[in-house]
């Protein structure tokens, strides 16, 4: 087999747009995935007549005509095609425990008519809103203006034009509610999207956070009209575009050094492949303790920085598919955040075990937003909880079915008796993902789904001022939602695009960082 | 001028990420990493990339063979995974220049699993070119790479009722002699009333052992219907809604599991019972037959042979001839190409490959694919049929 300039391990989010990217800019690439097709967890799959998405719930930033957001325009620059829907509202929040709601508000996109909402349900909250849209733009600029120093900033210029980007990127997001002068009512609406950053509240970076909302709120959600298994297709069919060459069913069994560098990797097939670089979509700890030929050759802080992480979310997934259309079953939203507590951080603390008293259950029906997503009279849907621990370390395999059933059964009874669906006669197909699940598909430990967890130390935030500092092996590169800017489908496919002008910065300059 | 409403936080706290940063990271252990957890360990146990086993017994019965399969430690398989009844496992076989796969429902219970045993029947098929030699050449100590257990053809609590009506012609006992034994020993939490169609008395398979189940275990009835044959004790004729209705309010959760030509006939007296959708189940039953529903494509390309070329991710490039008649799989298994799949139905996604050039047509009794795939070109070549010569990639992309 020929040279080439790098192999990609695993064809996930990260791996899929480093290839894709890497191709564009002219480097021969290849990418080796151990299961039959692309996407790790942007993927679906076919039970009956329905097809479920494996994980995608919405995609942030895609945006379209003049409100085009980061990751439309990406795609848009490197031709990848793909048919993309909005959604209508942004979430609809229910907190409620036994039988009391203490919660119910529906929140839109774009940022008229959030500010429009606010000012009815919250009006004291007017300005600390204004204000949390400017702290956007002030980090934004702060944003920029890093990076457009590589590494080399000066600090008279970040302290005199950027100091809000300084104090932003130091705090957490509920420090930032709270210093914005936020009512606790807009706090708690606001604090809604905590599931999807795998910390509370109070741990997650307010820059992070930050992002995710100001990109859902004011360029809206997204959702693929095929499932992301077309995300992952479409790029992939775009990085073959480009010359990528992808081969699936095979393994990365070694990957191999010479002379402190990474040259090439071994095929669980024996075959020898050379390479200049190597993006890992595989976590680190994997490429460190599993498949590095020469192990002295680690950075001992490299080490120590895998054992200090912790994982971000393990998820568990119940998918639907439903005989009835969704006005029968009951259905008004395309996502419900249903809580029993507004508080995250009881919550996180509640799910590091398989049956906490809390939960946070994320509810989305795709035919609200793809109407044609399942056959006509039919819904399907898929209901979430996530696990801050690992929740499944002592499952054997014989209890394993039952405690998946036992899970599921559960959520759905919370489902029906919160929000009054009829769920249970109309169940036609149903299947249940737990930890073990999205390790076996994902290859991740314990089945994270969401990389590292956004501790206060390892946020978005310190990620994102150290990337470029803390050197591992030269050559080996990571992606993925273990990589630097966290987890999710936006955060994945923009890094993995970074990652990839540094590493041909890395091949064109003849293999020096 | 900046807007003053985070002035009250320090920036100097911008100073402490980084230190703040390297502590943490300075005071964790320098070891090496772990990387697997019990939830890896156990996706793997339930998840084999293969299995290897060795037969450890044979029993003749009525045209048919049982085959006792035991984890192969010499080959590196020390246990079998576990599954749930109702489940498929795909053999690998090597039959002159063929490399084949064919799925056989295990008729052993989960808990024999664990034991590092799985059982399944191997009915002696007309013109069965894997069966025949399955059951000529298979003896204790044959050797044999099968896959992890697949498919869905299992009791779900969540969906199905608690009483279901199981439905099985000839070999199809396989899945229900599975979820008796499992209602028995305690693995599944149903009541199963069988009705279970042969042609005759004699090639009633498993009656005694359907018989002790029974006996042993309130919760199974079995109601053995011939078809070819009027005998006291037994019902006469096939497994109609009448027959159905008696057994039946309507309400239960039917599975059935038989041949392509038994389902045919079971779709449509279901039909006449307004059964939805949700409570029968049909097992994946292999190979798809052609029939008169495909009429168009047989009138359009009856007996005709187009060329095959195929990509596999060795980057070797083959070409085959394939028989309009035959699943493109088919073809590339004759030609000894190792062509991946399992259920053979079109419900796995094993066999996904992409179509280069050509057209094919696909049954829609079959029709399991991605939406997406649909469009952008893939196929499941186990029930695709070629219309015109075609080009396919197997398991890699932008070799050629």
């Amino acid at each position: 087999m020929n040279k080439y300039d790098l192999i990609v391990i695993g064809a996930g989010n990260g791996g899929l747009m480093t290839a894709c990217r890497a191709s564009q800019l002219g480097l021969k690439v290849l990418v080796v995935e151990r299961h039959n097709l692309p996407g790790g967890a942007a993927t679906s799959f076919v039970r009956g007549r329905f097809e479920f998405d494996a994980s995608l719930h919405e995609i942030p930033d895609f945006g379209e005509g003049e409100s085009r957001g980061e990751l439309g325009k990406l795609f848009d620059e490197l031709g990848i095609k793909v048919e993309m829907l909005p959604i209508k509202d942004a979430f609809r929040y229910v907190v409620e425990k036994d039988g009391v709601r203490s919660l119910d508000v529906t929140f839109p996109h774009g940022r008229d008519k959030v500010m429009k909402l606010i000012s009815e349900i919250c009006p004291e909250d007017v300005e600390a809103m204004e204000n949390f849209f400017d702290a956007y733009e002030d980090m934004n600029k702060g944003l920029a203006y890093f990076g457009s120093t590589r590494g080399n900033i000066d600090p008279e210029v970040l302290r005199n034009e950027h100091p809000n980007f300084m104090r932003i990127m130091s705090m957490s997001a509920g420090e930032l509610f709270r210093t914005l002068g936020m009512s606790e009512k807009c706090q708690d609406i606001l604090s809604a999207y905590w599931p999807y950053q795998g910390t509370d509240i109070d741990t997650a970076d307010a820059s992070r956070y930050l992002m995710m909302v100001y990109g859902y709120f004011v360029n809206g959600a997204y959702v693929p009209r095929m499932r992301s298994h077309s995300l992952s297709v479409a790029i992939m069919n775009r990085a073959v575009e480009l010359g990528c060459e992808f081969l699936f069913e095979k393994e990365v069994t070694k990957v191999l050094t010479k002379e402190g560098k990474v040259c090439g990797v071994e095929l669980d097939d024996g075959e020898i492949v050379e390479t200049s670089a190597i993006a890992s979509n595989a976590y680190p700890e994997i490429v460190y303790s599993k498949l590095l030929d020469n192990k002295s050759l680690v950075p001992p802080f490299e080490l120590k920085k895998a054992n200090a992480r912790k994982y971000g979310f393990r998820a568990f997934s119940v998918y639907l598919g439903l005989d009835a259309p969704p006005e029968e079953i009951g259905i008004e939203d395309y996502t419900v955040f249903l809580s029993t507590s507004k508080d995250s951080r009881l919550i996180c603390e509640e799910s590091q075990t398989r049956f906490g008293k809390e939960y946070a259950l994320d509810v989305c029906c795709l035919n609200m937003a793809v109407p044609d997503c399942s056959p006509e009279g039919t819904t399907e849907m898929i209901l979430t909880i996530s696990y801050t621990d690992d929740a499944w370390a002592d499952v054997s395999e014989e209890d394993y079915l039952k405690t998946k059933r036992q899970i599921a059964d559960e959520m759905i009874t919370n489902l029906e008796t919160v929000m009054g669906y009829k769920i249970r006669e109309h169940i036609e197909e149903i299947e249940i993902a737990s930890p073990v699940t999205f390790a076996r598909y994902m290859g991740s430990p314990q089945g994270s789904i969401y990389g590292y967890a956004s501790l206060k130390w390892d946020g978005m935030s310190s990620r994102l001022i150290t990337s470029g500092m803390e050197h591992t092996i030269p050559g080996l590169f990571f992606v993925g939602g273990h990589g630097s800017s966290l987890s999710g489908y936006f955060p994945t496919y923009t890094s993995g695009n970074k990652a990839a002008f540094q590493i041909m910065g890395y091949v064109r300059g003849g293999g020096r960082r | 001028m900046k807007k003053e409403y985070l002035n009250n936080i320090p920036v100097e706290r911008f100073a402490q990420i980084i230190p703040s940063r390297r502590r943490i990271i300075e005071n964790a252990s320098a070891e090496f990493p772990k990387y697997e957890y019990n939830a890896n360990i156990l996706a793997k146990k339930l998840h084999p990339k293969v299995q290897h086993v060795v037969v450890s017994d044979v029993k003749k019965l009525n045209g048919a063979k049982l085959f006792t399969l035991r984890a192969d430690p010499e080959k590196g398989t020390d246990a079998l995974a576990y599954f749930q009844a109702g489940q498929y496992i795909s053999l690998e076989l090597a039959i002159g220049d063929s490399l084949l796969t064919r799925p056989y429902s295990l008729c052993s219970s989960p808990l024999q699993a664990l034991k590092g045993e799985y059982q399944i029947i191997v009915k002696t098929m007309k013109n069965g070119f894997a069966s025949e030699y399955i059951n000529t050449h298979f003896n204790i100590g044959t050797k044999i790479d099968i896959s992890a257990p697949s498919g869905f053809f299992c009791y779900e609590p969540l969906r199905d009722t608690k009483k279901v009506i199981g439905i099985a012609g000839g070999s199809g006992i396989a899945p229900f002699l599975s979820f008796a034994k499992a209602i028995a020993e305690g693995t599944e939490d149903f009541e199963l009333t069988l009705l279970y169609g042969s042609r005759t008395e004699e090639e009633i398979l498993f009656k005694e052992e359907l018989e002790e189940l029974q006996n042993r275990c309130g919760r199974i009835n079995v109601i053995h219907v011939l078809s070819d044959e009027e005998k006291e004790g037994y019902r006469h004729g096939f497994i109609s809604a009448e027959l159905i209705s008696e057994v039946s309010d309507r309400n239960d959760s039917v599975f059935v599991c038989g041949s392509q030509g038994m389902y045919d006939y079971i779709r449509k007296e279901t039909e006449k019972l307004g059964l939805p959708r949700k409570q029968i189940r049909f097992d994946a039953y292999g190979e798809y037959r052609l029939t008169d529903r495909d009429a168009e494509y047989l009138k359009d390309h009856q007996a005709k042979v187009y060329e095959l070329t195929v990509i596999t991710n060795d980057g070797i490039t083959h070409k085959v001839p394939v028989r309009c008649d035959e699943p493109i799989l088919v073809a590339l298994e004759r030609a000894g190409i190792k062509a991946p799949s399992r259920c053979r139905s079109g419900e796995c996604g094993w066999c996904r490959s992409r179509l280069v050039s050509g057209e094919v047509y696909t049954p829609e009794l079959t029709e399991r694919r991605r939406q997406y795939d649909k469009v952008v070109g893939y196929i499941h070549p186990c029930c695709s049929f070629a219309c015109s010569d075609c080009k396919i990639m197997i398991n890699c992309e932008g070799m050629e």
